[in-house]
């Protein structure tokens, strides 16, 4: 091919790179993404769980779930699975003492939910996804809810791609409160608005100072936006608070840093709602 | 350049990528092998070939990240038109060069994605999310270290893509 032909035909292709990345919406664009992750499941499958190896013998485990052995490592893990199962229900309990007809939803989560393996995380570092294996009997269809062991993953996007909760502008409304003495406290504040801002972290920046006064390091954030999260959802884990501190510009605001109990890039199984 | 050692070095080079996310991070910073893949090419390779192969894998990452597609095409064609106008003065066996390209790339891309990340949701609203931010930058300097060790290993390979400069 002559240098002239090349450099037209090079422009036209970068041309058409420009309009799919800034122009053309991205209902269009992400048609073709996410369909073809499983290809890379014989590079992605051995890397990943070798990589997986690697950390849990030598990787950094979260703070909050920091223990001195395997043993103690299950106790926590059934603990706070215990813990979340208890708010669940307490919530659910509150809920059928005016909605009786509720009581049907009381169930096993995997009644709802399938487990579905991870085939690894996202190409680019500063965005936060996890494409998924193809499952039968499970609603793939986008905004569906994706949830783990230790609380809310994210929501499917087009193709099998599961969008973090700590991506970047991922937005869900929830409630703070406290483990106290085995009793679930919920903490009365306005509705938080919990944002992602990715590096595995959220934010919430609509509470004043005030309103903040309670929430102290480790306190929970809950899921409760009754709007796009089935009521079996309601009440499962979104984080715990790392920090609170005023907000940088905003001196009368709080900045409330929120983490996943676990690294949601790491997961190898994640929980998709059944059909 | 030998279009079958291509594809086989870019599949290998993404299957990687994906799977060491959440792994092998630091400071929640994770590096961009991909990109190390863009520097090699563009630093041996002709230009055609290059510009043509870097676009093709940039496109091939798009399927792989909720970025919209075509975003890291465009943004790998800038990187390797940057490291093919430099083949000429740089000595492409040292990890000097390899630590300054994968440097100068990776802040290339940062730029890129984070003009993205302020256009792309003026022009379709918020929540379709953006990159950007300091991430970008800190996954730099991250390939950047890295670089010297995946790019010497990759130079020594290179014969199997058979690169055929324009003189």
């Amino acid at each position: 091919m002559s240098q002239i032909r090349f450099n037209q035909a090079f422009i036209g292709l970068v041309a058409v790179g420009v309009l799919g990345s800034f122009i053309i919406p991205p209902s269009i664009t992400g048609r073709a993404q996410g369909k073809v992750d499983i290809l890379l499941k014989p590079i992605a499958g051995p890397v990943r769980g070798i990589a997986g190896m690697f950390h849990d013998r030598w990787g950094s485990t979260p703070s909050s779930l920091k223990v001195s052995n395997q043993n103690d490592a299950q106790l926590a893990s059934e603990n706070e699975d215990l813990k979340q199962q208890i708010t669940f229900l307490k919530l659910k309990f509150d809920e059928l003492k005016l909605v009786e007809e509720e009581r049907k939803r009381l169930g096993k989560l995997l009644d709802y939910f399938k487990p579905v393996g991870v085939i690894g995380g996202d190409a680019s570092a500063d965005r936060e996804s996890l494409s998924i294996m193809p499952a039968s009997g499970v609603d793939l269809s986008p905004g569906k809810p994706v949830i783990c062991n230790d609380g809310l993953v994210g929501r499917l996007v087009e193709g099998r791609r599961v969008r973090l909760i700590t991506d970047r502008d991922f937005i869900i409304t929830g409630q703070f409160g406290r483990w106290e003495k085995g009793q679930w406290i919920s903490i009365p504040t306005p509705k938080p608005s919990v944002h992602g801002i990715g590096r595995g972290a959220m934010r919430v920046e609509n509470l004043t100072l005030e309103d903040a006064k309670q929430i102290k390091p480790d306190d929970w954030v809950i899921i409760a936006d009754t709007t796009d999260y089935p009521d079996i959802l309601q009440g499962r884990k979104i984080g715990q608070v790392e920090s609170v501190r005023p907000l940088p510009g905003k001196a009368l605001f709080a900045e409330i840093i929120v983490k996943p109990s676990v690294n949601l890039r790491q997961l190898s199984e994640v929980l998709v709602m059944r059909k | 350049m030998r279009w079958l050692s291509y594809f086989i070095l870019a599949y290998i080079a993404l299957g990687v990528q994906i799977a060491l996310v959440g792994f092998f991070e630091v400071r929640d910073s994770a590096p961009n092998l991909v990109l190390l893949v863009v520097i090699f090419l563009a630093v041996n390779g002709g230009r055609e070939p290059v510009l043509l192969g870097s676009f093709i894998l940039g496109v091939m990452q798009d399927l792989f990240t909720l970025h919209p597609l075509g975003t890291w095409a465009v943004t790998y064609t800038l990187v390797a038109m940057f490291v093919l106008s430099t083949q000429e003065i740089v000595y492409r066996e040292h990890p000097l060069t390899h630590f300054s390209l994968a440097l100068t790339g990776g802040i290339l891309c940062g730029v890129v994605l984070t003009i993205h990340g302020w256009i792309y949701p003026l022009l379709h609203g918020p929540s379709t999310g953006h990159g950007g931010g300091i991430a970008l930058f800190t996954s730099a300097i991250y390939t950047a270290v890295l670089a010297p060790i995946v790019l010497g290993l990759l130079q020594r390979m290179k014969r199997a893509f058979a690169f055929r400069r324009r003189l």
